[in-house]
């Protein structure tokens, strides 16, 4: 298992996007009032990992982004963006998250899945302006099968 | 190996078209990437992901005006490629090093001016600005 731990997160979040607009739409029928249903959508996962600034996979090492140069599949030989190529999937996507009462839960996305979870997007913002208080990196995936709480 | 952070601290210089300026405000890199989930009719989940083309998008704030990319763009004729090269300096900081020079270099061929905003110039603003968008399909190397 190829595994990148990250703990400068400054914020993770996700969300269903329903690929026909809305999960579920109603189901109109003709000459009649009354909806007799709903159509589903398609749907998936999108998860955004917020960074203060970067990750890096060796700390001695300034140029190489985790994204760019830490192996991420099974078969432990490409990471997560390929710049000129297809990306790969990422095998192993969990968040460990702490509660307001000092209790923890995990947020399970892939474990050792394949073909189920990529990196999409990568934004990074970096401002001079006086007061700032993070320079960021965002992270945006994919993930095509449910996520589980554990 | 020790895994760790990299924080940016500060901008310090773009180059590009052999000229380097200082009053740069903010700077943001879009790797935009057109992957699409696949479906089949009649099912609720992905089967797996189409991976076309892949650019960046890099969006430059400039506080007042300078000359940066005054080459690489005209209403007369074509927009030419950003010409000798394009940089960004900033610094950075790690946890064995608390100030790390760190460079973005793009590929100059490659990258073109795409979208010039007004530069509007008001008394009592709190900042003038000039936003300038840049794309390119080339590699970003960090050094």
């Amino acid at each position: 298992m190829n595994k990148v731990t990250i703990t400068n997160v400054l914020y993770f979040a996700d969300r269903i996007v329903a690929v026909e607009g809305d999960m579920v739409s109603v189901l109109n029928m003709i000459n009649d009032w009354n909806p007799g249903g709903v159509h589903q959508s398609h749907k998936y996962w999108e998860l955004e990992l917020c960074l203060d600034s970067d990750w890096l996979p060796d700390r001695t090492v300034e140029d190489e982004s985790w994204a760019y140069f830490q192996n991420v599949n099974a078969a432990d030989t490409l990471p997560a963006i390929v710049w000129n190529g297809a990306n790969t999937p990422i095998e192993w996507f969990k968040v460990n998250v702490r509660e307001y009462d000092g209790g923890a839960f995990t947020l399970v996305y892939a474990a050792v899945d394949t073909d189920v979870l990529w990196c999409v997007g990568e934004v990074s913002e970096i401002s001079n302006e006086d007061n700032t208080p993070h320079q960021t990196t965002k992270w945006r995936f994919i993930c095509l099968q449910e996520g589980v709480r554990s | 190996m020790v895994e760790g952070p990299l924080k940016i601290v500060r901008i310090v210089s773009v180059v590009a078209n052999g000229v380097t300026a200082e009053n740069i405000l903010s700077v943001k890199d879009e790797f935009l990437m057109n992957m699409t989930p696949q479906f089949v009719p009649n099912t609720y989940q992905g089967l797996s992901m189409l991976e076309k083309s892949k650019w960046r998008v890099v969006t430059i704030v400039i506080d007042s005006e300078n000359t940066l990319f005054d080459a690489s763009f005209q209403v007369d004729a074509i927009n030419t490629a950003i010409g000798t090269s394009f940089v960004i300096n900033f610094i950075a900081s790690t946890t064995l090093d608390p100030s790390v020079a760190l460079v973005w270099t793009y590929d100059e061929a490659t990258c073109y001016v795409q979208k010039r905003e007004y530069g509007r110039i008001e008394d009592g603003a709190p900042r003038n600005v000039i936003e300038y968008t840049i794309v390119t399909n080339g590699q970003k190397t960090v050094t």
